[in-house]
């Protein structure tokens, strides 16, 4: 396993042979849903949808939705706290409708993360990226998107590595250390990424890369079933925000 | 495949602290056959696979295949390229895509393949280098051996006539060699020509056809036993004696081995001995 629990958890979901695009229908119907129904009981319907899809069916490792989730958590906890909060006069206090306030922002936002997280832990970003140029993303963007993905591991053990050399010579053993050990880091992952860029382009070019980086996408077809599930269950879930 | 020629005819390229590198090296790839190149480290041998591959271009000199001088034009290298192939050492400085099945399609569709026969190329790659269960891989879970047969594969699916691998065998465990010595059998059963560089002056001595050592900016080729026991060329080229030519020969004085061509390993080495002392067979 890579650390990017996210990562793991999408290589192997039980929905990994799914279409990206019928999954991404499925998280971008969670995601309008989320922003467009009333929080109450629009968002805790889609959250809860997005959550039980991603444990029950998909088989996403709870462990990993939860560390998941708790980031967007805590940043929309946050925001709500900075919505709530009103300076007046009287100096600060709570707004009149603070709790109201707060729990649409919550809502609306965990309710999106969800629906944002099931695509993330069910799709790897190289499945992703064809089904983004189908719907006409540039070349460019999904070229450099890919690389990024595919470098990406490639610069976390490098870091990895150098911090724990670093360690091992008491690099960080004090704060003052830590700052310049981290200086160095950042210097010596620089270097090393330009050299890679560079040396991957050699070995691009030997296996014939003129204009850009083109390759065979898996072949995941669509599921008839699967889009007719979800049309059906995003009407439910509107009829049902709607009409309660 | 049909087996090309490939020959560089005194090269002069890279330099390192002011001197060249390669100082009018030559050499020629014998078409079918296994080519070990070896060389202390700096020697030049990266520097020669580059020039061979098109990837660098010399300072004088010329890469041939079958007598045609490579042009460092983009059409001169896209027909070098679609012949020679070269696999970096390092694995992650050619697996760019984080699937495994689409990072070795990446040279067939360059090639201008229908998808029907780049699948079938992606395919027959994985299979021949035993990776086939890895298809569905992210490049990025796999071990450093298994990148490494990957990264080969995706050279293989362009069904080069000749392969240049950059130490193929660095950083691996005994059995992660083994496995990739048996895929470069496969390949060459396939009609492939394979030169690899190595330290390994004992694998190159059991595993290659012909021996080519990086020295003093150029090259010495000849058969492994007559090259690899030249010991005033290893000493120049801070190389040791494979250890079968010096038991060989040892055993050889002792009378427990007969004259001639010495055992190339310990299997050869073993087979070769009596079976009583001081029976001579």
């Amino acid at each position: 396993m890579t650390g990017l629990a996210i990562d793991d958890a999408a290589w192997s979901s039980a929905w990994r042979l799914r279409s990206p695009a019928d999954k991404l229908l499925l998280s971008l119907g969670l995601v309008i849903s989320a922003l467009v129904l009333p929080a109450w009981p629009g968002s805790l319907l889609v959250g809860t949808t997005a959550v039980v899809l991603a444990l029950g069916p998909a088989r996403v490792p709870v462990r990993t939705f939860g560390r998941a989730v708790r980031l967007p958590l805590a940043f929309l906890t946050t925001g709500a706290l900075t919505a709530v909060v009103q300076v007046g006069s009287g100096g600060p206090g709570w707004a009149p409708d603070a709790a109201a306030r707060a729990g649409e922002l919550v809502g609306h936002g965990i309710a999106g993360s969800a629906a944002v997280l099931l695509l993330a832990t069910t799709t790897p970003m190289s499945d992703l990226l064809p089904a983004l140029r189908r719907l006409r993303v540039p070349d460019a963007v999904i070229e450099v998107a890919s690389v990024v993905y595919r470098m990406l591991f490639v610069l976390l053990t490098s870091l990895s590595t150098i911090r724990e050399a670093q360690a091992a010579r008491m690099g960080h053993s004090s704060i003052r250390r830590s700052y310049r050990s981290a200086g160095v880091l950042a210097a010596a992952v620089l270097t090393r990424s330009w050299n890679r860029a560079r040396r991957l382009q050699d070995g691009l070019a030997g296996r014939g890369m003129e204009t850009g980086l083109r390759v065979l996408p898996e072949v995941l077809p669509s599921s008839r079933w699967f889009v007719a599930a979800t049309v059906a269950g995003l009407t439910a879930l509107v009829t049902v925000s709607v009409l309660a | 495949m049909s087996h090309l020629t490939l020959a560089a005819e005194g090269l002069v390229a890279g330099y390192e602290r002011g001197s060249r590198v390669l100082d009018g090296a030559s050499l020629t790839v014998p078409p079918g056959r296994r080519l070990a190149l070896l060389g202390a480290n700096g020697s030049g041998k990266t520097t020669l696979l580059r020039c061979l591959s098109g990837a660098l271009e010399p300072a004088r000199g010329r890469v041939t295949l079958d007598g045609a001088e490579l042009r460092h034009t983009r059409a001169g290298l896209r027909a070098h390229r679609q012949a020679v192939q070269l696999v970096l050492q390092d694995p992650d400085d050619q697996l760019f895509s984080a699937s495994v099945a689409q990072d070795v399609s990446f040279g067939p569709v360059n090639l201008g393949l229908p998808d029907d026969e780049v699948r079938a190329r992606v395919a027959e790659a994985l299979d021949l280098l035993a990776v086939s269960s890895l298809a569905g891989r992210p490049t990025h879970q796999l071990s450093y051996g298994e990148r490494k047969r990957v990264a080969i594969a995706g050279a293989v699916a362009m069904r080069p006539c000749v392969l240049l691998l950059d130490e193929p065998t660095a950083g691996l465990d005994p059995t992660a060699v083994g496995e990739a010595l048996s895929a470069l059998a496969r390949l060459q059963e396939a009609d492939s020509t394979v030169v690899m560089s190595t330290h390994d002056v004992d694998l190159a001595l059991r595993w290659a056809d012909e021996v080519a050592v990086v020295v003093d900016g150029g090259v010495v080729q000849g058969r492994p036993d007559v090259v690899l026991g030249d010991d005033a060329l290893l000493a120049r080229a801070r190389l040791d004696r494979p250890w079968a030519l010096s038991v060989g020969a040892r055993l050889q004085q002792l009378g427990l081995l007969p004259d001639g061509a010495l055992p190339r390993d310990a299997d050869a080495l073993l087979a070769a001995l009596p079976d009583r002392p001081g029976v001579r067979t």
